[in-house]
């Protein structure tokens, strides 16, 4: 057993974990943050996706033990203390971007990853692509890539420009 | 997933002196050794974390490109440098899985694992690249032996991998509609090859490629 | 229902369950821990076929955390039955289908890669799994047959001792004595040979089960991930575990999709139930992806021969089919039915045949259990008549849409009996058509053709014309056909003293957005508003019994009883409405949620009689009771049908092989839209899921029964790259027997589009004299008919 310790959604955390253990279990099992889904043992689906430094991560894929020190953000920490959505939360209520729920944390924290790290626009095309990890069962991906090219332009603050084709 | 022990040593010489125990295992971006740990095809007694190595970067060394072995697909697909030096590396790295998998998977243990259907051994063995580690520098026809399998002794790690800048390369990679990996035509076979780009011959090479085993080809 | 009114029927307002669901605050099964909880581990069979010799379970036993471990023996010690199937069909020949009990677990045999031998419950997950390795197993492996063709051949291994050549029944429909003198004077005959393919469910959430036993009271708690929670507890208390419904609460929470694969009573569902009670801990399963794979029930895998009589006009003179399903190893617990009832009842499609005669023989295979798929039966349908009318047209040499247009059943020969059994009521397959046609320029299409050629690429356009049945009905029916179930729907409108209301229905939600629709629903049939109306569904000991959801019946057959509790709702209003206003309850009107002495301005709000209900201080006690709280159970009184027309547009690279999907557009006719936000997700849900049928998904089973397609990295699941933008549309005609006039629109998208898009590449690769491709239509299958038609072209 490791006593690690973190940051998670802003706020100190510890755990007693085994060299084991995930970091999606760490999550779930002992913090409690049971919005981060498991929906495979390959590492494909992007339910478990969490942010970690800043970049998207697959939790099911990266051990707890691994993460000390670090500042995670699961999908619990984007809301606003008040309940108010994060803008990619919101545009995927907006836009329908989701069904039965289960993909998607992952799929916002991807997405919002995807958005953050292309402040020069994005595609349908490179939205899509950017998705390569994340599997929907539900959705048909229609509205999600709607929702992430209408959140585009309220987290970089400006209109998306004309893509480039 | 069998529990293990685990150690985060700070220098090589540290790392190696862990892997001579009996079992243990390098852990890098764990995209591949994880998913087997988790599928408990690999029971390690102790895994041997290289996060913690600086085998990290990237540079130009003469006429070659040189990629520590820790650094991330995502490094390589997004680096100036390589863009510059070789774009076909870029191009290949940042088509490596998912983002999220770029952010953690490593050139190093892209090779070390030497899948047949894994993009990184194709350029290296098409680019004629150099592959150094902890004990010796291996060309890579004499590192790559087979599916799975490479020169690599247990306590030896690639610590750098050294390109040579060719005049032109090109990657391109046709994916298993499921897993994303390179194949062709719905079984496990290396496609990917470096090769000038738009060359005519394309479909008679995947022509060729249905009936033979895993290699990949040089054109 | 005109006007549209905020939060009403026909307004999309954003989701109620949302919220929850973006802020990681949905409880799906496996997120609940319960306390002192144990978790179980099953330990599954690795080969196909074969007879348990032994099994040591000491040095497991012995292991750290291990509480307990169960086997096959145990179970049948404590008298615990198999899990049942739901629907008997019957042979032609009268007798009933052969049923072999299906054991929780094993005994004496393992039948499928994925049968459960073993139990093991521990202290932690981990430590469930090292024990189970522990265990010992001696397994006499028997050859297996793992695909329909091996189990047919001759000579060929039992699956089941009692099911000679491995039939499970060989059942049919129709007039074959009219099939067969209509084919004698048949002009053409356009005929198929096709396998539908075995797909694998992959619901993104995995299945999962907390058993719960208390000891004072005796009574039971399963937490599961089932669409129908009251039958899981019917069909577990009774036959499984022989305990009565009211010590037996079976609750399902947010569950992360469905699609079939979750109704279905799971031996995991009864084995912690069971457990909890022998361990007096809850015991908690939660299924890995691998594991969903091979226990998840698959969908379709038919072969089917079909055969079109032509006459010189076109016109479809009569319909012949035969049909191999695959039942798997054993029944699930619908799986009867898809093949037949769900499946050959709809042989006329939209079109006018006048005579049709299908058979179909379901065989056991030693495979996982095969059950309805989105869809159910339908697609397999659909595919095999869409595809066959591209066929006729080729055969006939006339065009694809006029050939369709020819047999359209007329809008005025509704209601429209079919030859197999069902008898439509509503349809505008022409409307539904054209509208489509002009979405997907179809008229502007050989002008994309001419230009992809140029580009070197081949582009082919495709479509399908399609109708569909669903929320099966009347239970009379039903039950005359073998289900062993009622199928009506219930709901309890309970209207709170100061006017805001819980509804409480049986149906499940687990993705579909119930608790937004129905709030739409009752809120614009009460006039109050949709903020005010909170859904309630999961739990049986919260919700009256009521069948759950699948086969898209939720709307029609469950807002069919909310709509009839809310009418008991008003006429109850009505009467207390009439003694506040000192009127007769014949002059009182209800409208926007205003009871009104009519002609007159004298009314009181919807809250007032709420209020008055509950506090009955000036009220009309001797002729009515206090409250306001009214249940309905609807059974419908025929199937409703959902149709429509979709059309797929495809390019092919030549080099490669590969499909991309250029456009898909869908125009269905599913009767009244509550949401049109919702409504057009569930088509793009549906329709890629259809996609996926025709070009990605396979479920492949070696020739021992090891399924090789058994992970995310080898079994291919639409992404979002596979994908394009989809252009739906609804062109709706009401349903004429129930309330709401709603079709349906769960699964449109899965049976509509697979043969939309095989049409369209099979138009593409028209040159090379390609007339069908079986799904899934992989690069590399079409790679293979370029190359080799190629020579062939260039010889001729
Ligand atoms: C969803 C998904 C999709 C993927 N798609 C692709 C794809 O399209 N193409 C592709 O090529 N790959 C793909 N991969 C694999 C990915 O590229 C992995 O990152 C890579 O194969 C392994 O690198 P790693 O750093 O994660 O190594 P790890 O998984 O940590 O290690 C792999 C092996 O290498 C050994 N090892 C690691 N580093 C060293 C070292 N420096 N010296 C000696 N031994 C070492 C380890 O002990 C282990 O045995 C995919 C993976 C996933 C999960
Ligand atoms: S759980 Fe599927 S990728 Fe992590
Ligand atoms: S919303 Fe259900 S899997 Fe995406």
């Amino acid at each position: 057993m490791a006593h690690i310790k973190l940051t998670v959604n802003g706020k100190p955390a510890h755990a007693h974990v085994e060299s084991r253990t995930l970091l999606v279990e760490l999550l779930r099992d002992h913090l409690h943050l049971t919005g981060t889904h498991v929906g495979c043992d390959t590492s494909q689906c992007g339910a478990c996706v969490v942010s970690v430094d800043g970049k998207s991560v697959k939790s099911c894929t990266m051990l707890a033990i691994q993460a000390e020190g670090v500042h995670i953000t699961t999908i619990e920490g984007l809301a606003a203390a008040d309940g108010t959505l994060h803008p990619m939360q919101e545009m995927f209520r907006e836009h329908h971007g989701l069904q039965c729920g289960f993909c998607t944390p992952g799929m916002v924290m991807s997405a919002i990853d995807l958005v953050e790290s292309h402040p020069e626009g994005l595609t349908e095309q490179q939205i899509r692509d950017g998705l390569e990890g994340n599997i929907c069962r539900c959705t048909g991906y229609h509205n999600i890539v709607k929702a992430i090219a209408a959140a585009w332009p309220i987290m970089h603050k400006k209109q998306m420009p004309q893509a480039a084709e | 997933m069998y529990d293990f022990e685990y150690h985060k040593p700070t220098a090589l010489a540290d790392a190696t002196k862990a892997l001579g125990g009996t079992d243990a295992k390098a852990l890098a971006g764990g995209m591949t050794f994880i998913p087997v740990l988790k599928q408990r095809l690999a029971q390690p007694s102790a895994v041997v974390d290289l996060s913690g190595l600086g085998l990290t970067g990237i540079s130009l060394e003469g006429n070659s490109l040189v990629i520590k072995a820790m650094t991330t697909h995502r490094e390589v697909a997004t680096s100036p440098v390589v863009a510059k030096a070789i774009p076909a590396l870029a191009h290949l790295a940042g088509h490596i899985g998912d983002r999220q998998v770029r952010y953690r998977g490593t050139i190093g243990g892209s090779l070390a694992n030497n899948d047949p259907s894994a993009c990184y051994p194709s350029a290296v063995l098409a680019l004629g690249a150099t592959i150094k580690t902890t004990k010796r520098s291996l060309k890579a026809d004499e590192f790559f032996q087979g599916m799975f399998t490479t020169a690599l002794e247990p306590d030896e790690l690639i610590t750098e991998i050294s390109f040579p800048i060719p005049a032109k390369a090109a990657y391109e990679k046709f994916p298993n509609p499921a897993s994303r990996y390179a194949t062709v035509g719905g079984r496990r076979r290396h496609v990917q090859t470096l090769h000038p780009p738009r060359h005519p011959q394309r479909h008679q090479l995947i022509a060729r490629l249905a009936g033979q085993p895993p290699q990949p080809l040089i054109l | 229902m005109n006007d549209i009114i905020k939060g009403g029927i026909g307004d999309s307002p954003k989701r109620t369950e949302d919220h929850r669901f973006l802020s990681g605050n949905g409880r799906y099964t496996d997120d609940l821990n319960r306390p002192n909880q144990t978790h179980a581990y099953f330990k599954r069979s690795d080969v196909a076929h074969g007879v348990i010799k032994s099994i040591d379970t000491k040095a497991a036993a012995a292991m750290d955390g291990v509480i307990a471990i169960f086997t096959g023996a145990d179970l049948a010690a404590d008298n615990i039955g198999g899990v049942p199937c739901g629907w008997q069909v019957h042979s032609k020949d009268g007798s009933p289908m052969v049923e072999p009990p299906h054991p929780v677990l094993a005994q004496g045999k393992v039948r499928y890669v994925g049968d459960a031998i073993a139990m093991v419950i521990a202290e932690t997950k981990q430590q469930a799994k090292d024990a189970a390795e522990a265990l010992v197993i001696d397994i006499e492996t028997l050859p297996a047959v793992s695909t329909l063709r091996a189990a047919i051949a001759p000579g060929a291994s039992l699956v089941h001792d009692d099911a000679k050549g491995n039939v499970c029944y060989d059942w049919h429909l129709g007039d074959k004595e009219a099939v067969d003198a209509a084919f004698k004077q048949a002009f053409k005959v356009a005929t198929i040979d096709l396998t539908n393919n075995r797909l694998i469910p992959n619901p993104m959430e995995p299945r999962a089960a907390i058993g719960e036993y208390d000891i004072s009271s005796g009574e039971y708690t399963l937490h599961t991930t089932s669409q129908n929670p009251h039958v899981i507890r019917l069909l577990m208390g009774a036959f499984v575990l022989h305990v009565p419904e009211h010590k037996l609460r079976v609750v399902a929470p947010d569950v992360g999709g469905g699609f079939g694969a979750k109704i279905f009573h799971y031996i995991e569902e009864a084995a912690v139930t069971w457990a909890a009670s022998k361990i007096h801990r809850p015991v908690k399963w939660t299924c890995e992806r691998g594991e969903a794979f091979i226990t998840d029930a698959h969908g379709r895998d038919h072969v089917s021969h079909a055969e079109l009589a032509l006459a010189q006009d076109g016109k479809f003179l009569a319909l012949r089919v035969n049909t191999y399903a695959n039942m798997g190893a054993y029944l699930s617990t619908f799986a009867p039915s898809v093949p037949t009832y769900l499946s050959a009842t709809l042989l006329a499609g939209v079109y006018t045949t006048p005579v049709i005669y299908s058979e179909v023989k379901a065989i056991f295979t030693n495979t996982v259990p095969v059950d309805a798929y989105r869809g159910a039966g339908r697609p397999e349908t659909t595919f095999l008549l869409e595809r066959l009318v591209d066929i006729a047209a080729h055969t006939m040499g006339m065009d694809r849409v006029a050939i369709r247009r020819r047999n359209f059943i007329p809008i005025d020969a509704y209601p429209y009996q079919t030859p197999v059994a069902l008898m439509y009521d509503s349809g505008n397959h022409e409307a539904t058509l054209a509208r489509c046609m002009e979405l997907a320029d179809w008229s502007g299409f050989e002008a994309r053709r001419a230009k992809a050629k140029a580009r070197g690429k081949l582009r082919g356009i495709g479509m399908s014309t399609y109708l569909e049945a669903c929320g099966i009905a009347p239970s009379a029916v039903a039950g005359a056909l073998g289900a062993r179930a009622g199928l009506y729907e219930v709901a309890n409108v309970r209207v709170h003293p100061t006017g805001s209301i819980t509804v409480f229905t049986g149906t499940h939600s687990h993705g579909q957005g119930h608790e937004t629709t129905f709030a739409q629903l009752v809120a614009d049939q009460l006039g109050v508003p949709f903020e005010s109306v909170e859904v309630v569904h999961g739990d049986t000991a919260k919700i009256p019994f009521g069948m759950g959801t699948y086969g898209s019946r939720s709307l029609s057959v469950g807002g069919s009883a909310m709509v009839k509790a809310m009418d008991k709702i008003i006429a109850k209003g009505k009467k207390i409405a009439a003694h506040l206003m000192e009127a007769s309850a014949d002059d009182i009107e209800f409208k926007d949620g205003k009871f009104t002495v009519a002609g007159t301005d004298k009314s009181k709000a919807f809250g007032e009689i709420a209020f008055s209900a509950y506090v009955p201080h000036n009220y009309p006690i001797d002729e009515v009771e206090p409250g306001l709280d009214e249940t309905a159970f609807y059974d419908p009184k025929n199937f409703t049908f959902p149709g429509g027309c979709h059309i797929c547009e495809v390019e092919i690279d030549p080099e490669t092989g590969t499909v991309h999907l250029e456009n898909f557009t869908a125009v269905d006719d599913i009767g009244r839209v509550i949401n049109p936000m919702i409504v057009h997700g569930q088509v793009h849900g549906g329709v890629a899921q259809g996609i996926g049928q025709a070009l990605l998904e396979q479920a492949v089973y070696d020739p021992e029964g090891q399924l090789l397609s058994g992970s995310l990295m080898d079994y291919t699941m639409p992404r979002a790259d596979n994908l394009p933008s989809f252009v739906v549309g609804t062109e709706s005609t009401m349903c004429t027997h129930n309330p709401l006039g709603a079709k349906g629109v769960g699964e449109v998208g899965a049976i509509g589009s697979p043969p939309a898009v095989i049409n369209a590449v099979v138009d593409a690769l028209r040159d090379y004299g390609v007339t069908h491709i079986d799904m899934p239509a992989t690069a590399q299958k079409i790679w293979s008919i370029i190359n080799h038609a190629a020579p062939r072209m260039a010889a001729e």
